[in-house]
């Protein structure tokens, strides 16, 4: 390890090496004072787990350099390890009254790490130089457990610490954390700047630690997302400033609260190179190895900021939940006018400056007349500059229980201003709510109605028995195989025929006069046979003879389809033989029309027997004619 | 007005044939499905199958009693039974929802799962139309479009006037005629072919022929219902719904 740390400086080394060889090369000029010293030393002695720190080790001769490779042998107790190192020499030649001494020193530098908790002894260092034996003195570090935020210094911590270059790098960068005001009330805002102040270029800044505050409720105002350096005068001098983060924090208890720390990590230019721009003779840019130069790991930490938190003062109002701040209390009803059971939205704004996250729910005179359920909260925060504001949202849901004009009680919030010291009321004016009866059911007692939950299914099963029953239904009979309901179709269909064949009858009874003639015929010979019936016991047989002579004539010239005019006893007798008609009917025929017009017109001349013969006669004819023709 | 009489009393006649009341059976056969419903609360489902089955044995067939032996059969752990009496059950009662809800369930239990085929949603609908329409639905609502059917003929033929109407009235009843008696052809085919069946065994192995020798191509188990193609020495040539088929020996399916 130590070859590779020597190496970094190898040619600069072996320079100085060499001038020196060269100044102590005349005993005669130079008086040579043989002393050899190893010196132990760290950055601090009280560090926590995980705490990176500087040890260095100096080697002082008077008599000349240590040999190339030639450095302490380095043993560390467990727990403390090495993470990195680097090493360099100086020269330095005092001329006092015309005598030269010289002193060469070494400094080795190492960065090492506490990995355990105890404490620990480093040292002693031995090394051998020209046959002799010796040793480095002991330092006793404390490795504690992490416990953020217990008071470090706000010196930057940088490897090598003790080297000339801390106090610049002290004064050259540093951290500032700045409160508003150092005494507040509980509640009550007190805004935390933390700046970076530099006067040298610096690379690769990160945060190591940012506090979490243990006892305040925070709000970021600001949170730089690149360094924005301005210049600064500053105790005389002139810096490059850089914003970091802008904080609100709002103490929740009260007493003396000391903050945590912001921690940084950055590179800074090594400034031991500087130092060697005068120590090593002006070779500087061979040492440096170029315009990239090397670069420290520094951890700067912010000063130390102690708060003091006051109680809030005495005769706090009744209902004071312990809002600090200023606001403001507004309240918004829709609808103004509803029914009863139907559910109305408040909505309840409290803005102003404050904590907002903090603000209780405003309180309110509960009464029958509303059921008010909890409300849903929304906070919406506004930055006002380096103050916190903005809104926070009360949505209630009222149900009016009776009907009428109603009025909404007003909501109420007491808080502590703390810019005029004094207890405050935020009130909202009563606002007037038309309700009408309604139809509608109450729901239940503890309002279930609106808070709903997803109904949980917890098992599945099959559904249940169906009912008793008094009476089985067969559901598998068929209609089709049942005749009765097979009868029943046929019945509409053998209507529809009927239908059709009546229809018919009607259309030629209307249309066809031969046939309507002949459908008539035999109902008007029956007519009139019944009338002549009844003529029958008269002495008289004219009329009696006129019914026979209408009745047969009439019928003949129906079935005939002839004028009734042209039935006479010849014409009727020549239609019938056409007709084919039995030549025996015929001549009866002809002879009952004849007697007919004889007796017509020569009334009294047939007895009772003949004319009931004659009737007798005349049914049968038209009786048989009915079938033949 | 003698026409209108006539029309009317056909209607009556005709839903006085319709109602099923016509068909309810003897109070024998509800005292036994009453008696199975009691023993099935009492958890005693094997004796309440016996008292379904008696009343199934005297021949009606009733919706409610295959539906309540399915539940029987369920809870005695025969979901392939229970699945047939399900099925049975809707057949005779298509619209009722606890039927399609226990069948549902028992399908979701058993052991192979039915592919799902992406289905439309007019398809369904049409699906679940047809399936709510049984056989005697079909033929009352074929009878009735008959009667309809002929009662505007009827008026066609007797009525001089508004003769267009009367065509279209007839137009359509004809078309709704022809239509539902389609259906119920399709559906007393559909029975008359009796051509589903359930699993029966724990797992059945189908096989490429109708004997053991054959290659096996499938194991279905107890519940799947399969399409039956035609049987042959013992052995039923049967096609599941993915319309893989295979040979199964005939004791282990129950057609439905």
């Amino acid at each position: 390890m130590s070859k590779r740390c020597f190496g970094m400086s190898l040619i600069g080394r072996s320079i100085v090496f060499l001038l020196t060889v060269v100044l102590l090369a005349s005993e005669s000029v130079f008086a040579v004072v043989d002393e050899f010293e190893i010196q132990l030393s760290v950055d601090r002695t009280q560090l926590v787990v995980g705490d990176d720190f500087n040890m260095t080790v100096l080697v002082s001769t008077k008599s000349g350099g240590l040999s190339f490779g030639q450095t302490p042998k380095l043993t560390l107790p467990e727990g403390i390890e090495v993470t990195g190192s680097s090493s360099s020499t100086s020269n330095a030649m005092n001329i006092v009254n015309g005598s030269v001494t010289t002193s060469v020193t070494t400094r080795l530098n190492y960065s090492v790490r506490a990995t355990r908790a105890g404490s620990f002894v480093l040292g002693p260092l031995r090394m051998d130089h020209k046959g002799k034996s010796y040793e480095s003195n002991k330092i006793r570090v404390d490795v504690g457990k992490v416990q953020r935020g217990s008071g470090a210094g706000s010196a930057p911590d940088i490897p090598g610490s003790g080297n000339p270059g801390l106090k610049q790098i002290q004064e050259a960068l540093f951290v500032s954390a700045l409160p508003d005001k150092k005494r507040v009330y509980v509640g009550e805002q007190v805004t935390l700047s933390y700046n970076l102040f530099t006067r040298q270029n610096i690379n690769n800044v990160n945060y190591a630690n940012i506090p979490t505050y243990t006892g305040f409720w925070s709000e970021p105002l600001f949170d730089t997302q690149r360094l924005n350096f301005k210049r600064e005068m500053l105790d005389g001098k002139e810096y490059h400033r850089a914003p970091l983060k802008v904080t609100a924090l709002f103490p929740t208890t009260s007493g003396k609260h000391q903050l945590e720390q912001l921690e940084l990590i950055c590179d800074v230019p090594d400034t031991r190179a500087q130092q060697r721009r005068f120590d090593a003779f002006g070779f500087e840019d061979l040492f440096r190895g170029g315009a990239g130069g090397r670069t420290q790991k520094v951890r700067l930490r912010s000063n130390d900021v102690e708060l003091e938190v006051l109680p809030l003062p005495d005769g706090a109002p009744p209902g004071f939940e312990g809002a600090v701040g200023k606001y403001k209390i507004s309240v918004l009803v829709s609808p103004t006018s509803t029914v009863v059971g139907e559910p109305v939205s408040l909505k309840l704004v409290v803005s102003g400056s404050g904590n907002l996250s903090a603000i209780p729910r405003p309180k309110y005179e509960s009464g029958r007349m509303f059921k008010i359920y909890d409300p849903k909260e929304t906070v919406q925060v506004e930055k006002q500059g380096t103050r916190i504001g903005g809104r926070k949202t009360f949505e209630y849901v009222i149900i009016p229980q009776e009907a009428g004009t109603l009025e909404i009680p007003s909501f109420s919030m007491p808080y502590f201003d703390p810019v005029e010291k004094q207890y405050r009321t935020a009130r909202t004016d009563p606002v007037r709510l038309n309700v009408g009866a309604g139809d509608k059911h109450l729901p239940a007692a503890g309002g279930t109605a609106l808070t709903r939950n997803e109904i949980q299914v917890l098992g599945q099963d099959i559904r249940y028995l169906k009912p008793d029953l008094s009476h089985l239904d067969d559901h598998g009979v068929r209609l089709l195989e049942d005749w009765k309901f097979l009868a029943l179709n046929i019945v509409p269909i053998l209507g529809f025929a009927g239908v059709v064949l009546y229809k018919r009858h009607r259309n030629r009874m209307s249309h066809d006069v031969a046939y309507a003639r002949r459908r008539r015929s035999t109902g008007e010979a029956r007519k009139r046979l019944t009338k002549a019936n009844q003529l029958l016991g008269e002495t008289v047989g004219g009329e009696l003879y006129s019914e026979l002579n209408d009745a047969l004539s009439q019928f003949l010239a129906d079935r005939l389809n002839v004028p009734t005019a042209a039935i006479t006893p010849d014409s009727a007798r020549a239609l019938l033989l056409d007709k084919d008609v039995q030549k025996e009917m015929v001549e009866e025929v002809r002879g009952l029309l004849e007697q007919c017009d004889y007796a017509r017109f020569a009334p009294g001349s047939a007895t009772s027997e003949v004319r009931a013969k004659d009737y007798s006669q005349a049914e049968k004819l038209i009786s048989a004619l009915d079938s033949m023709i | 007005m003698r026409l209108s009489r006539y029309i009317i009393i056909q209607l009556c006649v005709f839903q006085l044939v319709s109602t099923s009341g016509l068909y309810a059976v003897g109070p024998d056969a509800a005292a036994g499905y009453n008696r199975g419903n009691m023993l099935y609360r009492k958890g005693n489902y094997r004796d309440a199958i016996l008292e379904y089955n008696k009343v199934l044995a005297t021949g009606v067939a009733n919706g409610h009693l295959y539906y309540n032996l399915g539940n029987a059969y369920y809870k005695s752990g025969k979901l392939g039974r229970a699945i047939i009496a399900y099925e049975r059950a809707q057949q005779l009662l298509p619209g009722d929802e606890d039927i399609k809800a226990n069948l549902l369930f028992a399908n979701a239990v058993k052991k192979d799962r039915d592919p799902e085929g992406e289905v439309g949603l007019l398809l369904r609908a049409v699906d679940s139309l047809y399936g709510s329409l049984t056989e005697h639905r079909l033929t009352i609502l074929d009878s009735l479009f008959l009667f309809l059917l002929i009662g505007a003929g009827t008026c066609l033929i007797w009525f001089d006037s508004r003769r267009v109407l009367w065509i279209c009235l007839v137009s359509l009843l004809g078309l709704g005629f022809g239509g539902t008696t389609l259906l119920l052809a399709n559906r007393i085919g559909a029975r008359t072919s009796n051509s589903h069946a359930v699993v029966l065994p724990d797992a059945l192995m189908g096989r490429s022929g109708p004997g053991e020798d054959f290659l096996q191509v499938f194991e279905i188990h107890e519940g799947t219902k399969v399409s039956i193609q035609r049987v042959e020495e013992g052995w039923m040539l049967i096609r599941l719904s993915n319309g893989v088929g295979g040979w199964v020996p005939l004791g282990g399916l129950e057609a439905i």
